[in-house]
């Protein structure tokens, strides 16, 4: 794994102006700067494509995508895609964990989509991929949270948390995501190691 | 019909402006676009404090503008995960902008920063060239479509 290590102090104040709410929180970094994937496919526990319901990207075989003209893409169809690995939507505000059951939160704002967070599976905050950038651990989903307006969104912001998606683990077991999850969290735990990471 | 233009000396004096009628009592040769973009930037500085339109403009070569915008897209949509959101952004806009003037070069200008510096251009060249070499197989898997265009900016070279 050859990434592009940046150390936290350099990387501290970009996710502060980006996500003015991280400031004065626990929050930490997971993992090294990668292009190869984006929050939508670290949801789905992927680290090696850019997931999007758009034919450019890789998505849920089957699933249905949005056409190319079209700028606004809604959560039904991260719903839909998501429900192909076991995922239903239980609404914006059954955040709390539940033991047996694995949440992810969709973010929007008023141009659509923006985000997708994973809850760990002890409960202990969500994990995030801000795009191209590390992956991190953040306490609340409010954390991230932005206007939700079209001005906003061009400026970057990933609004509010519009839908939790749940599943048990069962499901997780099922699509594989479990066998998955742990290559990925070794491969990144060892990468850790090598680069004496200066994360907590 | 030429038309002569009534041109106000550029070291006009802000605070204390002469007669206007003194001033155009004498017509002068029609100034370039330079010298009136020169004269905008400086009201705007002057008066808006607006340096940095006059800075960007300045770049008046198109590849140190392009090269201005895409870091400025770069650095301020690093964070985005959805397409859709990254093209909303300004810099983009801008971008795709140039491109309606100067299509050829701004493709060009994309295919290397592509290259280079790996920023997800996927769509504005889709827009421009009209084509999309990306296959399904390759969907989503950032080094394969960078090399499906790189590859077609190739083919495009030689032919």
């Amino acid at each position: 794994m050859t990434k592009r290590y940046r150390p936290t102090n350099n990387v501290a104040p970009i996710f502060y102006r980006c996500f003015p709410g991280l400031q004065g929180t626990d929050w930490r970094i997971r993992s090294p700067y990668d292009d190869d994937y984006q929050c939508i496919a670290w949801a789905a526990m992927h680290i090696d494509r850019h997931m999007w319901p758009h034919a450019d990207y890789a998505w849920f075989p089957g699933a249905p995508i949005y056409p190319g003209d079209a700028l606004e893409v809604t959560s039904d169809l991260f719903v839909e895609g998501f429900s192909r690995i076991g995922y239903k939507p239980i609404g914006k505000h059954r955040h709390r964990w539940v033991p047996g059951f694995q949440k992810l939160a969709i973010y929007a704002t008023e141009v659509g989509v923006t985000h997708m967070a994973r809850q760990r599976i002890l409960g202990r905050g969500w994990l995030s991929k801000a795009g191209d950038f590390e992956d991190i651990i953040h306490r609340r989903l409010e954390d991230i949270e932005g206007d939700v307006s079209a001005i906003a969104a061009s400026a970057g912001s990933y609004g509010k948390v519009v839908e939790i998606l749940r599943r048990g683990w069962w499901s997780a077991f099922k699509y594989g995501c479990v066998a998955r999850a742990y290559r990925i969290t070794r491969e990144m735990r060892d990468y850790r190691r090598t680069h004496k990471w200066d994360a907590p | 019909m030429a038309m002569d233009y009534c041109y106000v000396h550029r070291n006009l004096d802000w605070e204390n402006p002469p007669a206007i009628v003194e001033e155009c009592g004498r017509l002068s040769p029609r100034p370039s676009q330079s010298e009136v973009d020169d004269w905008i930037f400086e009201v705007d500085a002057r008066w808006f404090g607006r340096n940095e339109v006059r800075e960007s403009a300045q770049a008046s070569n198109l590849a140190e503008r392009f090269r201005k915008l895409a870091q400025q897209w770069g650095d301020e949509t690093g964070h985005l995960s959805s397409p859709n959101q990254k093209m909303l952004h300004p810099s983009y806009q801008a971008i795709l902008g140039m491109g309606q003037e100067h299509r050829e070069e701004i493709i060009d200008l994309l295919l290397r920063d592509l290259k280079e510096n790996r920023r997800p251009w996927f769509w504005a060249l889709s827009y421009l060239a009209q084509t999309n070499p990306i296959t399904p197989a390759d969907a989503g898997r950032m080094d394969r479509m960078i090399d499906a265009w790189v590859r077609w900016g190739q083919t495009r070279k030689n032919t």
